[in-house]
């Protein structure tokens, strides 16, 4: 029997999970005991690498030997702000690879549970990711030597784990507020537990680790002024961080904290309560607010209409975004049962369901698989009526997949032979705001006057996206065009770092 | 479903300096009503917000920049609004916060330094509220003037509550120069220009030689905004003039924006009277800007056209000259010099728009002038040595 399992690679952390025959979910420890692992790699000097915790700690010590936060840069060559490739001890370490790094060690705890390799897995990625973004998460698991069986948005995952637990149906949104990035998925849940996507919105740039942002801005200002320098040395850098971190999860439960800051010169105390926290992370609150409500608006509904507001991921226990959650919403927000390993549970009943064991009798075997939509249009460039480019939308954002759209377009020229088609992801007209994700040329086989009809039919299975242009006239098929992803790995760039790190030992 | 954005949404440009009216209309009010700002920033902002996180890094970055629009734009629009009751939206500041003038001014200070503008308004509101004499309404004057010239553009309640706070406190104490000053900037920031002009008269006769520097670059604004060239000039040079030390530097470069500013709306220039205009504006700039790096630089592109603007070039034919100077014995080379050449600016005049010509080349060629014409005409040095 192959099992599948559930994974939530997150920004800041990942979880494995098993759903078993019977519909039971166990979220699978580590040898240390811990469920959750930090999705942080250190680099040994020889071919050894630690994964999670160990790698963490050793982020004050050898700074420059850490790789985290690289899911920001998934589908792109680097994760790094400053664009620069990881690169250590001279070889350069993409966000797919390292992202691998995470999943094999993973894929070791659930192997050390059951006894024998995990082979096939459900990955949970962001609803708003694009293409590319789900191409290299797909492409991390083939680095792991995992058949990544389906890609699913972590919102849905979560509320397919609260929604068994809790049996509610009717509309609920569920804010994902993580590490590094935030998802607001609006959804309907049938009577029977069927569940439908309606519109999912997100920011690919804040979670947790802005919030820890602030507060070392905050720390600097006053190591500063008390002549102590917590900047320059990174050790110094990252144990500001650390300390950032664990005075944010301090004012989730308490009115005011504080530490020591240490660096070049004399350690200084840092008190920090939680209005003054609050006030540094407010113009974040407000992005939150502001994507939670055009989601809701692209559902075209209002605040009345939700039924429950799931709060999900780590840094939902900031009570500024509950407080949030309930003056936009005029009710609480409910918390899925665990916070952090909700979406691992429901991408392994996901998981469970994609499989052939399930017993149907079960609760979980019952409900039917929910209905994810498209989060970005899709189109093609074109002259619009005033000659100028534009994209023309053929599927809209939030369609149910598998989506199909089509329309048909005119070429411009007297004698035309070719015509070249672009595909582009984005809901918007203006081609600054989409993304080329596909171009080709079709050939006419012979010149054709002004006006001749081409038709454009996009189609979207699973996430895997087709567009096939024909001639309007004849049908004849003039072109397909394959999505181009040049921030991801080729085939043969996947292969040799699979054997590249087959090469290491991953610890932890 | 998608919902549809109404056009105000989606509009991402606002002048450089937008008239309160042009900023509401970026919030879409009309067609809505004043009512419905706030609901309307907000609705303005998530969908950029969105747009800031989509696919293509160009409009991410556009996206962002909208964003920063907005929240300037918002801020200055909303800046001091008070509730229903007047009463400020935020909570009553204890009496223990600041008891003394001197405390007063310390918090004052503090906030507006750290940009905590609507920290400084509400503490100056409840000076007022508590106090009600002279010294409170100074303080709420210089803040509220204080924040409309970093932001910009003043809300009108809270422009008019700054106004109505300077004119008492300046009533009550007429010799203090900074309520002469928070009168004139606060006239000037409502587009009173006359009347900030004579505020300006007034202070200097009564305050008598301690007009200061500030009084000064408030004229200057004055007179450009009026169109008075010799009185904006020589604002300027007092302004200068009579800086502190500390402050020197930033009243030179406020003056040379404002005189350089003024010579850019000159150009271009049409006759030698203009060119005469020009250039003494563009002499007095450069003596404001003198020891300012920054100031020094936004002055010598126009510097070198006030230079070169006059000067003849020869717009003849090369080889009629050359005949003619050979058969007369280069007599007449000098006369058919001056017969045939133009004053650059007019060769520049004439030279836009038609055909490229070898003298128009020579004139217009140099960066500097197409960069102080707004005009990129597709020409360099590099290309008349090819």
């Amino acid at each position: 029997m192959d099992r599948i399992f559930g994974i939530d690679l997150g920004t800041t952390n990942s979880v494995i999970a098993y759903t078993d025959p019977t519909g039971t979910t166990e979220v699978i420890a580590g040898q240390d005991g811990n469920r959750i692992v930090p999705s942080v790699v250190y680099f040994g000097k020889d071919t050894a690498m630690l994964v999670g915790d160990k790698a963490r700690r050793r982020a004050v010590s050898e700074p420059e030997r850490i790789a985290m936060l690289f899911k920001r840069g998934m589908g792109e060559q680097t994760f790094l702000d400053n664009e620069e490739p990881f690169v250590v001890d001279g070889k350069t370490w993409s966000p797919e690879e390292l992202s691998a790094t995470v999943l094999k060690k993973l894929a070791a705890m659930a192997q050390e549970r059951f006894g024998e390799p995990a082979r096939k897995v459900v990955i949970t990625v962001p609803a708003y990711f694009g293409d590319n973004e789900r191409a290299a998460t797909k492409s991390a698991g083939e680095i792991a030597g995992l058949e990544v069986v389906r890609i699913v948005n972590e919102p849905t995952a979560a509320a397919v784990a609260h929604g068994l637990e809790s049996r509610q149906s009717g509309k609920i949104l569920v804010f994902d507020l993580g590490g590094g990035t935030f998802d607001v998925t609006v959804m309907e849940v049938g009577a029977a537990g069927g569940m439908q996507v309606l519109a999912t919105g997100g920011d690919r740039k804040l979670g947790g680790m802005d919030f820890d942002n602030a507060i070392v801005e905050k720390m600097n200002a006053v190591a500063r002024q008390g002549g102590l320098d917590i900047e320059t040395e990174a050790w110094a850098r990252q144990d500001a961080y650390d300390k950032a971190e664990a005075l944010k999860k301090d004012l989730s439960a308490l009115e005011s904290a504080g530490t020591s800051l240490t660096g070049s010169g004399r350690p200084l105390p840092f008190d920090l309560t939680r209005a003054e926290f609050e006030k540094l992370i407010r113009d974040r609150v407000t992005a939150t607010e502001d994507t939670t409500r055009y989601t809701l608006e692209e559902a075209g509904l209002e605040p009345s209409d939700i039924g429950t507001v799931l709060m999900v991921g780590g840094s939902s226990r900031i009570p500024v975004f509950q407080e949030m959650l309930q003056r936009v919403f005029g009710k609480p927000p409910v918390f899925s049962r665990n916070l952090d390993e909700d979406v691992a549970r429901g991408a392994a009943m996901l998981g469970a369901k994609e499989g052939t064991d399930l017993d149907p009798r079960s609760e979980l075997g019952r409900i039917p698989k929910p209905i994810d939509v498209c989060s970005h249009g899709l189109g093609v460039s074109a002259l619009n009526s005033e000659r100028r480019m534009q994209n023309f939308v053929i599927i809209p954002a939030q369609t149910s997949v598998p989506a199909h759209g089509q329309d048909t377009f005119n070429t411009v020229e007297e004698g035309q032979t070719q015509v070249e088609i672009k595909m582009n992801e984005g809901d918007e007209e203006d081609l600054d705001d989409v993304k080329e994700i596909a171009k080709g040329v079709g050939k006419l086989g012979r010149p054709v006057p002004i006006d001749h009809p081409i038709t454009v039919k996009i189609d979207v299975i699973e996430g895997m996206i087709e567009l096939n242009a024909y001639d309007g006239v004849t049908d004849v098929h003039l072109c397909k065009l394959e999505v181009q992803r040049p921030g991801n790995l080729n085939t043969m760039q996947r292969s040799s770092a699979r054997q590249e790190l087959a090469r290491w030992k991953v610890g932890g | 479903m998608v919902a549809t954005r109404e056009k105000w949404e989606t509009e991402s440009a606002l002048p450089m300096r937008p008239s309160p009216q042009q900023m509401l209309e970026f919030f879409g009010i009309p067609p809505h009503t004043r009512d419905a700002l706030e609901d309307n920033i907000s609705k303005k902002r998530r969908y950029w917000n969105h747009k800031s996180n989509g696919g293509n890094p160009r409009g991410r970055e556009r996206a962002e920049q909208v964003l920063q629009l907005i929240q300037r734009i918002s801020l200055a629009l909303t800046r001091g609004a008070q509730d229903e009751q007047g009463g400020g939206a935020e909570a009553v500041i204890p009496a223990s916060v600041f008891q003394t003038l001197e405390e007063l001014w310390s918090i004052l200070t503090d906030y507006v330094f750290a940009d905590e503008f609507d920290d400084a308004i509400r503490v100056a509101r409840e000076a007022v509220g508590r106090w009600r004499n002279a010294d409170a309404a100074s303080a709420l004057a210089w803040v509220v003037s204080t924040v409309i010239s970093s932001d910009g553009f003043a809300a009108p309640a809270l422009l008019a509550e700054g106004l109505q706070a300077a004119q008492f406190a300046v009533g009550e104490q007429p010799g203090e120069v900074r309520n002469w000053e928070s009168v004139a900037s606060l006239l000037l920031a409502d587009n009173k220009l006359a009347e900030a002009a004579s505020a300006i008269d007034q202070a200097e006769r009564v305050t008598g030689g301690r007009a200061t520097s500030m009084l000064y670059l408030l004229r200057t604004r004055a007179m450009v905004a009026m169109r008075r060239p010799d009185e904006a000039m020589s604002a300027a040079v007092r302004a200068v003039t009579r800086a502190e030390p500390g402050k020197a530097e930033a009243v030179r470069s406020e003056v040379t924006e404002l005189l350089v500013g003024w010579a850019a709306a000159m150009l271009p220039i049409r006759s030698s009277a203009d060119l005469g205009r020009f250039t003494e504006m563009v002499s007095v700039a450069a003596w404001c800007s003198h020891g300012v790096p920054e100031a020094e630089d936004k002055v010598r592109a126009y510097r070198m056209w006030a230079t070169n603007a006059g000067k003849r070039v020869f717009v003849g034919s090369d080889r009629m000259r050359s005949f003619l100077a050979v058969i007369t014995g280069f007599i007449s080379l000098p006369i058919h010099n001056f017969m045939r050449s133009q004053p650059a600016w007019q060769v520049f005049n004439e030279g836009m728009g038609k055909d490229l010509t070898e003298h128009f080349f020579i004139v217009a060629s140099p960066a500097y002038v197409q960069r102080i014409h707004n005009v990129n005409l597709g020409i360099s040095f590099t290309q008349s040595n090819n």
